[in-house]
């Protein structure tokens, strides 16, 4: 940038008032705050928002009088509510993007985008098929899989969306096991990893389902046999932003909590002592891995259990350059600090935890937890 | 004065250093300020451009005459035969070259568009002033904007802790 010259004197911050806010709409919401520091006149002109994509979030629909959706940010701890932006009253599926996936009942799913509202419903799954199917598992793009994984039979029905938006008809592939079996964990979905898709068993062992071409296989391997420890009560699946297979084991009482990291020479689990700059965000059908900068959240698991019930924001969504931030409607208080993830149970990897704080907390029912970092 | 030369109505602009700028009513209508009055019967006379001088307003023409649409136009034939797609990245390319401005035309370019109403102009010019400061530190912004930093420490701390998110 060529400096200020003498002649051109102070223009710049003699900008009406009107025209700055004009100009100030249009950068990306992360460059704001470094705006709001240049002088207070620039700091007025800048319009109040929250981050949405800052961590991940946890989508709930409240059944009291509305079905708005609401997305509680750990960050905030606050309730993001955005109106007339309804969930119909249906199972939460899966998410993957800004994307939803939604039992309607027992053989039609919907495709909710989160943002815009637009609502694909699947054609309806064959009932012919005989099957219930636990899990959706959805790639974020075009493939959709309902998965049936009863013990020594698994059925797994595939959709593709087509290029207008629209899904495909369903077509399903029955396996039969032999030994070994796999009883799945019933708490988390099936997850996507380097081209297959890998069910959790309630013993540590992982069901692997493949495409090539046109040939479906499904088989349980040989290992791991185990977790290496203790039963517990929980246990969730997760890919992490490295491609490392990982597994979230909690106890009944919430602690002790471990993080397993699949070694794939040795086809073992192999406890994890740190999450390396990440955060782990579980306890829903989705469990997801993020790197993050706040060192608050860092090292951390956080699960959908609540200190005490957050303050509820009406609030827009609005995407300015790629980046999703939620608008205080008006009337609502100005954008506060944010308590870094202490309002939501969380646990630090490595460090030993009463399990008290536990049994004090609430458990946010049919949540999901979703990301907005960088996902269309 | 309006007059009429070759079947395309013109409209005289004066600018507050006297100088006046004949241009077809089609391009100055591009300006949503001088369509209304266009529109309103106020425009008989040559319309007087206030606080905007001839080197700034001669500029503001030559980007209406651009982005004026060809459509409907009489004798537009050859621009017919163009694409949209192409005729569109023509105008992005020839945008970039027009803005190519120091910082005080660019400053003028903004509050013309602004008073004057032309969209695109405004989005271009302000776009072109975020693009230029947004990866650039507090200090370097400041420097660009000849603004003070009016802040005492305190407050500029809790800025910073409000939105420590953006400042780890």
């Amino acid at each position: 940038m060529e400096p200020a010259t003498s002649q051109e004197g102070d223009c710049w911050s003699s900008l009406p008032a009107d025209l700055l806010v004009l100009i100030l709409k249009r950068p990306r919401w992360s460059s704001h705050p470094s705006f709001a520091l240049v002088c207070k006149r620039w700091r007025s002109a800048v319009s109040p928002f929250y981050p949405a994509w800052i961590t991940p979030l946890l989508l709930s629909s409240s059944n009291v009088g509305t079905n708005n959706v609401r997305y509680y940010s750990p960050y905030y701890h606050k309730n993001f509510e955005v109106a007339d932006n309804a969930l119909p009253g249906a199972k939460i599926g899966c998410a993957a993007g800004q994307h939803l996936a939604l039992f309607l009942d027992d053989h039609r799913i919907l495709d909710l985008q989160l943002t815009s509202g637009a609502a694909h419903e699947l054609p309806p799954i064959d009932e012919a098929f005989n099957a219930r199917y636990d899990f959706l598992v959805y790639d974020g793009e075009q493939t959709m899989y309902a998965v049936d994984p009863k013990y020594g039979k698994v059925q797994i029905a595939r959709a593709i969306k087509n290029n207008v938006g629209g899904w495909g008809d369903w077509a399903n592939t029955e396996f039969y096991l032999d030994e070994p079996q796999i009883m799945a964990s019933p708490d988390c979905n099936p997850v996507l990893h380097g081209g297959a898709m890998y069910i959790l068993g309630e013993d540590g062992r992982l069901g692997v389902y493949d495409e090539e071409g046109h040939v479906q296989s499904f088989q349980v391997l040989e290992k791991p046999l185990s977790f290496g420890s203790d039963e517990r009560e929980e246990k969730y699946l997760v890919e992490d932003d490295r491609g490392e297979l990982m597994a979230v084991l909690f106890s009944r009482r919430g602690a002790p909590v471990d993080v397993v990291k699949l070694d794939k020479r040795a086809m073992e689990w192999k406890k994890v002592e740190s999450l390396e700059g990440r955060a782990l965000f579980t306890g829903t059908r989705t469990t997801m891995v993020k790197k993050t900068d706040l060192k608050c959240m860092q090292n951390k698991i956080f699960i959908p259990r609540l200190h005490d019930w957050p303050e509820t924001v009406h609030v827009d969504i609005v995407e300015r350059d790629g980046e999703l931030a939620f608008l205080p409607k008006e009337g609502c208080a100005g954008v506060k600090t944010g308590s870094c993830g202490t309002g939501i149970w969380s646990h630090q990897l490595g460090q030993h935890q009463e399990a008290s704080g536990f049994w004090g907390t609430e458990r946010l029912d049919y949540s999901i937890w979703v990301d907005f970092d960088g996902a269309t | 004065m309006a007059t009429r030369e070759a079947g395309k109505k013109m409209i005289m602009l004066k600018s507050p250093d006297g100088m006046e700028f004949e241009v077809e009513e089609a391009v100055a209508m591009e300006s949503q300020t001088i369509r209304k009055m266009i529109e309103d019967d106020c425009a008989d006379t040559a319309i007087l451009i206030p606080n905007i001088n001839s080197k700034i307003l001669s500029r503001v023409i030559e980007y209406c005459n651009k982005h004026v649409p060809t459509t409907g136009a009489t004798g537009a034939a050859a621009s017919d035969t163009v694409a949209p797609a192409a005729l569109a990245e023509d105008l992005k390319i020839w945008d970039a070259e027009f803005i190519k401005v120091n910082r005080a035309t660019r400053f003028d370019l903004i509050q013309a568009a602004s008073y004057l109403n032309i969209k695109g102009l405004l989005d271009l010019t302000s776009q072109t002033t975020i693009d230029t400061i947004s990866d650039n530190s507090l200090e370097e912004i400041r420097s660009f904007l000849s603004t003070k930093n009016d802040y005492l420490p305190e407050e500029e701390q809790t800025i910073r802790r409000e939105n420590q998110w953006a400042f780890q």
